[in-house]
């Protein structure tokens, strides 16, 4: 048996990079230090997994070759006028360059899972600009931790014992060196371990934000509550706010998913910027999955867009509403489709996936997954940071690079390789015609 | 009864969907509809049993929860192909869907059975199909 040291985890944003994982004959056998969620993904990894290319026929799937699946999927986007090319959270920066290169070659839109989650976030970067920090900032100088429409302790589960309440940092190495607290519009175990809580009513972020920009200016209410929280909390969070050392707000889709969307982060940001007049505050995104954030980035110092990037016109274009993938699966603009490590069958509204599952769909990942049942072909692709490395971005923007340390199934090639024999295929298919 | 849904990630549902999106483990952790237990006296519901939710998008069959923390009038569906029958299609101009605050109707379904992923990916495709 052999004991993997300093594995990074590609689950979340988190990105851990202290996981110790044993193999004994090319099997997955424990995982040490990781969360229950990333425990699942590399003990399953290997499990309950269809290696096979398969391509649809008489209702169902039948196997295929792996060049045959590759040369279909090079058909369905050559052949298409105006096709979608969505995904890339979950693999590598390098196939994520490739499949940006492939977006071009067939005038398509290229949009990453951003699109339903973060992506209102970096619209309000681009409004408003962006006062942000590492999680190694957090963890050694932040005396104040603000959670906001997040619940680390369901979906990121490390971070508070990593990066903010219980770890220990240079400047602030106890749990009662920092003062927490969460917003949020049910309680939750975060919650639980907060020093102040702000339940919130659903959709009501944005006042709330404008009130706590209010009470940080020493204003006055004429109300006794906003948002449903009492001005009194109001006051006393902001009073928090302006006396901290260093302080750090995180915030999750509750944030950015609720009604005002943008216009949250960007009054979010505003705030936080007002917060820097008096005090030193950064805010981070919790992003969810662990190269979401890559995604972005390739994506914005490819194009100069970080998601919705539509190459049409030959050229680079992005105006979420219009060239998103939600918006264009919905008005059944999109004439065909590539999923590459996402499954937007589970994660786009009925409007989409109905859209979705009546055009041609090409789908690489290593599981089957809610899209690949829609699919015409599927090819199968291995695990990056367990069957392949590649650069990936934490959460916080910092670049990491992910290892090999068991062979994947036969016919799963790392995402980076499948994309590039794409490419080639679809370009000899452009010339021959 | 009249609820505001909010639909998001949980333990479960990031174990079941590690577990394989086509398993029972997924369904069983997202198919799930999270109420108060007032609000589940209310409807005279228990734990386990299949509720109806309807938004103005679309309706869905789940069966009934108890939420871990107490919010009457809230109720909570993990992310995945159930919770999303009842988004809806607007983005409002940010690509982003409205996935949390909805208003829906909750109501007992006695009897209803809550569909397989492969029902629901069948019937995107207009039926017919054997996986």
């Amino acid at each position: 048996m052999v004991v993997v040291k300093n594995v990074l985890c590609s689950f979340c944003g988190c990105v851990c990079d202290d996981l110790e994982v044993s193999v004994e004959d090319n099997k997955i056998t424990g995982v040490k230090y990781a969360c229950a969620l990333a425990t699942e993904k590399f003990l399953h990894s290997q499990e309950e997994r269809n290696p096979d290319p398969l391509m649809r026929a008489d209702g169902g799937f039948r196997k295929v070759g792996l060049e045959e699946a590759l040369d279909k999927a090079a058909r369905i986007l050559a052949e298409a006028k105006y096709p979608l090319l969505y995904g890339w959270s979950n693999t590598s920066c390098e196939a994520i360059k490739v499949g940006i290169e492939l977006t071009e070659e067939v005038g398509g839109v290229l949009d990453n899972t951003a699109t339903v989650c973060h992506g209102v976030g970096l619209e309000a970067i681009q409004d408003v600009g962006e006062p942000t920090g590492t999680l190694g900032k957090a963890r050694h100088r932040a005396d104040l931790i603000i959670y906001w429409g997040c619940n680390p302790s369901q979906a990121h589960i490390r971070h508070t014992t990593r990066y903010t309440a219980f770890t220990k940092g240079l400047f602030r190495s106890q749990r009662k060196d920092r003062k927490i607290v969460v917003v949020d519009v049910r309680k939750t175990v975060t919650s639980k371990t907060a020093d102040l809580f702000l339940q919130i009513d659903p959709g009501k972020d944005y006042e709330l934000l404008s009130a706590l920009r209010m009470a940080v200016r020493d204003m006055e209410f004429e109300t006794e509550a906003v948002a449903g929280v009492p001005v009194e909390k109001i006051e006393e969070l902001a009073e928090m706010m302006v006396s901290c050392e260093f302080g750090m707000l995180f915030f999750g889709l509750g944030l950015t998913q609720s009604s005002a969307k943008n216009e949250n982060i960007a009054a979010a940001i505003s705030l936080v910027r007002d917060l820097n007049l008096k005090t030193k505050f950064l805010m981070l995104p919790m992003r969810g999955h662990y190269n979401v954030t890559g995604a972005n980035k390739v994506a914005l110092w490819q194009t100069g867009y970080p998601f919705a990037v539509d190459f049409s016109h030959g050229y680079p274009r992005f105006n979420p509403g219009e060239t998103s993938a939600a918006d264009l699966l919905v008005r059944g603009e999109v004439d065909a489709a590539l999923v590459v490590a996402s499954d937007p069958a589970s994660h786009m509204p009925w409007a989409a996936v109905k859209n979705l599952a009546n055009i041609p769909v090409a789908v690489v990942d290593p599981t089957l997954t809610a899209t690949s049942l829609l699919a015409d072909v599927r090819i199968p692709a291995a695990f990056n940071g367990i069957e392949y490395g590649g650069t990936v971005y934490r959460m916080d923007g910092v670049a990491l690079k992910t290892r090999k340390f068991v062979e994947p199934p036969p016919n799963c090639l790392p995402d980076v390789e499948v994309l590039e024999n794409i490419l080639h295929k679809v370009r000899s298919l452009k010339e021959v015609a | 009864m009249k609820a505001v849904l909010i639909t998001g990630t949980s333990i479960a549902q990031a174990q079941g969907k590690e577990h394989g999106k086509l398993s029972a483990k997924y369904k069983d952790s997202v198919a799930v509809c999270e109420m108060d237990e007032s609000d589940m006296a209310a409807l005279k519901i228990e734990p386990g049993q299949t509720v109806k939710v309807t938004s103005p998008y679309g309706s869905i069959t789940v069966k009934a929860a108890k939420s871990r923390e107490p919010r009457p009038g809230l109720v909570f569906i993990p992310v995945g192909p159930w919770a999303n029958r009842l988004v809806g299609p607007e983005t409002g101009g940010t690509g982003t869907p409205s996935y949390k605050g909805l208003e829906v109707e909750v109501e007992p379904a006695p009897g209803e059975k809550v569909p397989d992923l492969e029902e629901l990916m069948a019937e995107a495709r207009g039926g017919n199909e054997k996986w």
